[in-house]
């Protein structure tokens, strides 16, 4: 029977041949689309986190490439943790495609020590248009590692408390100019009507360090709570700590939003935005999306007071948004062109003026708050400029070893950071309790504190 | 042809051994990787999550293949009966299938089970149910439903094929003998879909085992942190590679020791197809 | 019992089957609308303004519009397609490529302990991917291949690779021994079998082998997320693009969902009684 069959390598030529076609098929396709520079232009590719800062300068990416007739921009897109994870693997194994980065002042410090950023001081010294002394000074401090700057701001934000006016007016109630923590759970109690659909308060509660750990460190912070002692100690199971947990879980379960547990920044603008909520903790840069009357329903109504407080008296949450520029990429003047372009006084009027003045960056620069047409559209400049301000990473109730107060400085705080928001999570549908996170989180935060140490101490 | 498969299967899992037996961070070790041992696989098992990981994917799969595997019959069963607008009933119930799984769970996470604006509250509301947060208090659930929605349509075709290879003359013969619709279900039409559902079983398990979009892009949270996405985030969010690797192998032992029931499935219709070639 | 006393009866039966049949066809008429809903709903979402996709309760009457498709085309969404289309295409010419030869082996010339080969073929599909995820970015790395579409081209074959030996195995084991010996008589070599003889005879069910790695290729999320970051991306990862900080985006995301599914679903739905038929084959032989 065997006799009449095709020989062994017939089948494997054939098989050869056709392998040799689809491989050359996919080739072509692939080569063609290589970046970098033809016929003198430069492509510079940007990665961009979906945020709305971005999507404005994308919106106007047009101008910079008329004012650049030799750049061209190619942008990737991505939801903020999904980009990081992507542009952390780029970096980290040598491999990032990309010349510029939106990244974070959690980003900053360690993508520079690892020499993964170029500094961009030379091109700032020499460039006075730039004006560096006019960026907030909380702002540019995140930015810098060994005294070089790394990255240009292209929004400032630190927290507040927003209400929908409103709701307030037909509960009778006032929001108090400075509240604390157990005022706003008094009037999440008072504002709330589920019957109509009214979530008394929205937090970020998903399972990630930039969600729900984004609204509980601060309130952590408030309560006079830190994640380790001095001697690297943890600390989720201290009184503080569970008192904010406490009070974090309470306002979640009781006077949050249906779907708390998965909720992050687009969720509670959907509905604060379409009136579901009656206040929103979040980040100020949240002011101009809550004024877009395009998709909030609310524009207008909208009150904002600084972010609650409690024992300790600090604000808790500092983040930009920022440009920077890969150590690898080849294509470093264009990119330090399209930082100064999107960095600059200029582009504040541009943005103001072609896409309406919510939208000129936030709490960059110091002028922003010297233009009136800013300060009209925005009624949130003067609460998140006071907030920006007084935000100080390095300043905790007790001494830490680690600075930071929205997100811990350590290479490992995006792992662990996670790692306890997915307990605190868990918490919000009540699959866990405080002791609980408290006795997971201490133990993850043992796991990582010989790590972190070594980290801090320079090893 | 084989060494070709080889090399692109094996030898990615013996680099993965050799990483699994060093300490290798990609933010922190600045000159690579570093000879430890055992230490990877012993921090592994002190690890609840990971054990959960495996937990959660173990009732994830189960959950998707049998409840995929049950709708799937039960329609297969309906639609092959002889009614009006039956290829279009058909293509109705095919297109989940079709359907890109990463928009899958998009459009289940925000327009099925939102608590606030979701169709599912929305149907149940009338009932007196208040809005019930599906991901957040039963995310295990929803990413099951989300799984079975998807995989129903392949089972259903696949003991639709079957149904319709059956041989109607047998039928008629026992039910001239008297056998009712359910005998003649379990003793004739039940044995006959043997092969199809093993098929189908073996193949859905394959693909749902690696279920990856449903559950990062719809439920992200510890409850539903199946396998692949755990490697994912330990490889790409926490960049160690080496503990990352020791996972890669612990999972690829335990597959294979579960992956030997489906194989023994396989197998068994190996022999049959052996059988009826001699 | 008398005729009389059995024909009512018996009436009655037929009368029972007649209703109990209509129920089983509502019955599957009602499961077919409530799975194909929320396909349904993705569409008609497409066709929403942004403020009419996300509201309480939903809203099945509105102003329909095409600006969300507009929207959705214009975020640079030929490139992705492009890469979609190349990989997913490419990748299933070279799977039937490799696998006919290799099920044709197995199929017609058992080679020795052939069944080892078809339990290794499955094994390698067992392991999830995830488990191998580091060392290929790692070596595509170093091949300087990352964010390429032949890379996803090679693993996408690799993926598909032991579902379409056995399949393809199976429907050659359909064709009887006399049509090649008889071919094989005439003088034809082995080209010329398989071309003239094998591949009219098994195309059906190479077309449904085909379809099933298209669908598999075209749905792939976790490797091109991994593996391409920005010139290889394809349609999985336009998607998730649209997932914005920025207010509503459930209408964009809907038009988009629908220009990324529809090549699928338009192939799968012209192509459905094939896939049946090519399935009924894999499964018995």
């Amino acid at each position: 029977m065997s006799t009449m069959h095709p020989s062994k390598t017939r089948i494997v030529q054939f098989g050869a041949v056709a392998v040799g076609l689809a491989l050359a098929v996919s080739g072509c396709t692939a080569s063609t689309s290589g970046s970098s520079s033809t016929d003198g232009v430069t492509t510079l590719t940007v990665a961009t986190a979906s945020v709305p800062q971005f999507d404005d300068i994308r919106a106007l990416t047009k101008q910079f490439e008329d004012a650049n007739p030799d750049i061209k921009v190619k942008y990737v897109n991505l939801p903020e943790d999904q980009l990081r994870d992507q542009l952390t693997q780029g970096v980290a194994t040598g491999s990032s495609p990309f010349d510029v980065v939106s990244i974070g002042p959690y980003e900053v410090p360690i993508w520079a020590k690892n020499g993964w950023l170029s500094s961009i001081d030379d091109q700032v010294q020499k460039d006075t248009a730039f004006d560096e002394q006019d960026i907030i000074p909380a702002v540019l401090n995140g930015l810098e590692y060994d005294d070089k700057l790394y990255a240009v701001p292209i929004s400032g934000e630190s927290s507040m408390l927003m209400y929908n006016k409103d709701i307030f007016a037909a509960a009778g109630v006032t929001m108090p100019e400075n509240p604390t923590w157990d005022q706003v759970r008094e009037l999440a109690a008072q504002v709330q009507d589920t019957s109509k659909n009214v979530a008394g308060i929205c937090l970020r509660g998903d399972a990630s360090w930039g969600a729900s750990m984004a609204a509980l460190n601060p309130i952590i912070n408030a309560y006079g709570g830190t994640w380790y002692d001095d001697d690297w100690n943890p600390q989720f199971s201290s009184p503080a700590v569970k008192k904010a947990i406490d009070m974090y879980l309470d306002l979640q379960q009781n006077y949050g939003i249906p779907d708390a547990s998965t909720a992050g920044f687009p969720e509670c603008l959907t509905a604060f935005g379409q009136g579901n909520a009656a206040m929103w903790f979040d980040a100020t840069s949240a002011g101009s999306s809550v004024e877009d009357a395009a998709t909030s329903t609310v524009a207008g109504k909208v009150g904002y007071v600084a972010a609650p407080v409690e024992s300790w008296n600090g604000n808790g949450w500092l983040w930009s948004w920022n440009l920077a520029i890969t150590e690898t990429s080849k294509n470093q003047d264009a990119a330090w062109k399209y930082l100064a372009f999107f960095g600059s006084k200029d582009y504040v009027q541009l943005a103001g003026t072609e896409l309406g003045w919510e939208h000129a960056p936030a709490a960059t620069r110091t002028s922003t708050y010297g233009i009136q047409d800013y300060l009209d559209a925005a009624p949130f400049a003067d609460v998140s400029l006071a907030a920006v301000d007084n935000a100080d990473p390095t300043d905790h109730a007790t001494p830490t070893p680690y600075s930071g107060i929205l997100f811990l400085s350590l290479p490992s705080y995006q792992d662990f950071g996670t790692q306890i928001a997915k307990h605190v999570s868990a918490a919000i549908t009540g699959a866990e309790t405080t002791d609980q996170i408290s006795e997971a989180a201490d133990q993850i935060l043992g796991k990582f504190a010989e790590e972190n140490r070594d980290w801090v101490d320079g090893k | 042809m084989m060494i070709v498969v080889l090399i692109v299967t094996q030898l990615p899992f013996l680099i993965t051994v050799y990483y699994s037996l060093t300490d290798w961070n990609l933010t922190t070790s600045s000159d690579g990787p570093v000879f430890v041992g055992f230490a990877n696989y012993v921090e592994i098992f002190s690890e609840p999550e990971f054990l959960q990981a495996a937990g959660n994917t173990v009732v994830m799969t189960v959950g998707a293949v049998v409840v995929s595997f049950l709708l799937g019959l039960g329609l297969a069963l309906l639609v092959n009966r002889e009614f009006f607008g039956r290829g279009i009933a058909r293509t109705l119930l095919i297109t989940p299938f079709l359907v890109l799984p990463a928009a899958t769970a998009l459009l289940w996470k925000t327009s099925m089970f939102s608590a606030s604006y979701g169709i599912i509250n929305w149907v149940l509301s009338p009932l007196g149910l208040g809005p019930i947060d599906w991901l957040g208090q039963f995310p295990m659930l929803s990413v099951i439903t989300i799984l079975s929605w998807q995989w129903t349509p392949f089972f259903m075709l696949i003991l639709l094929a079957g149904l319709q290879s059956e041989d109607p003359s047998i039928i008629e013969a026992a039910s001239v003998d008297g056998a009712g619709p359910f005998q003649r279900f379990r003793h004739l039409t039940v044995p006959h879909l043997r092969p199809y559902s093993e098929l189908g079983i073996v193949l859905g398990t394959i693909y749902i085992l690696q279920t990856f979009d449903a559950v990062y892009l719809a439920a992200p949270g510890s409850a539903t942190t199946n396998l692949p996405y755990y490697l994912y985030q330990r490889a790409f969010r926490g960049l160690e590679i080496g503990q990352a690797s020791a996972m890669a192998v612990v999972v690829l032992i335990v597959t294979l020791i579960i992956a030997s029931f489906g194989l023994r499935v396989a197998s068994g219709l190996l022999k049959d197809a052996e059988g009826k070639r001699k | 019992m008398t005729a009389t006393a059995i024909r009512p009866r018996s009436r009655a039966r037929v009368r029972r089957r007649g209703v109990g049949g209509k129920l089983l066809t509502a019955l599957t008429w009602v499961l077919a609308v409530v799975m194909f809903f929320p396909f349904f709903w993705m569409v008609l979402s497409g066709f929403k303004p942004e403020a009419a996709a996300v509201t309480s309760p939903p809203q099945f009457f509105f102003q329909p519009t095409l600006d969300q498709f507009a929207i959705a085309f214009d975020n640079n969404f030929l490139p992705y397609f492009i890469n979609s289309v190349t990989a997913s295409v490419a990748s299933v010419l070279l799977v039937i490529a490799l696998a006919l030869p290799a099920a044709y082996a197995l199929a017609i010339r058992p080679i020795r302990k052939w069944r080892d080969v078809m339990f290794f073929l499955l094994t390698t599909r067992m392991l999830p991917i995830a488990g191998a995820i580091i060392p290929i970015y790692l070596i595509a790395n170093s091949l300087g291949i990352l964010d390429r579409i032949v890379t996803l081209v090679i693993l996408y074959t690799a993926m598909n690779l032991p579902l379409a030996v056995w399949l393809i195995r199976s429907f050659l084991i359909e064709i009887p021994m006399e049509v090649i010996e008889a071919s094989r008589v005439d003088g034809a070599n082995f080209f010329q079998q398989l071309t003239r003889v094998i591949l009219p005879m098994v195309a059906p069910g190479l077309a449904a082998t085909a379809l099933l790695c298209f669908i598999f290729s075209w749905n792939e999320f976790f490797l091109a997320r991994s593996l391409t970051s920005v010139d290889a991306q394809t349609v999985p990862l336009y998607l998730v693009s649209f997932i914005s900080t920025k207010g509503l985006f459930w209408a964009k995301l809907s038009a988009a969902s629908l220009l990324a599914t529809l090549p699928v679903v338009i192939a799968g739905l012209v192509a459905q009684k094939q896939l049946v038929r090519g399935l009924s084959l894999g499964a018995i032989k």
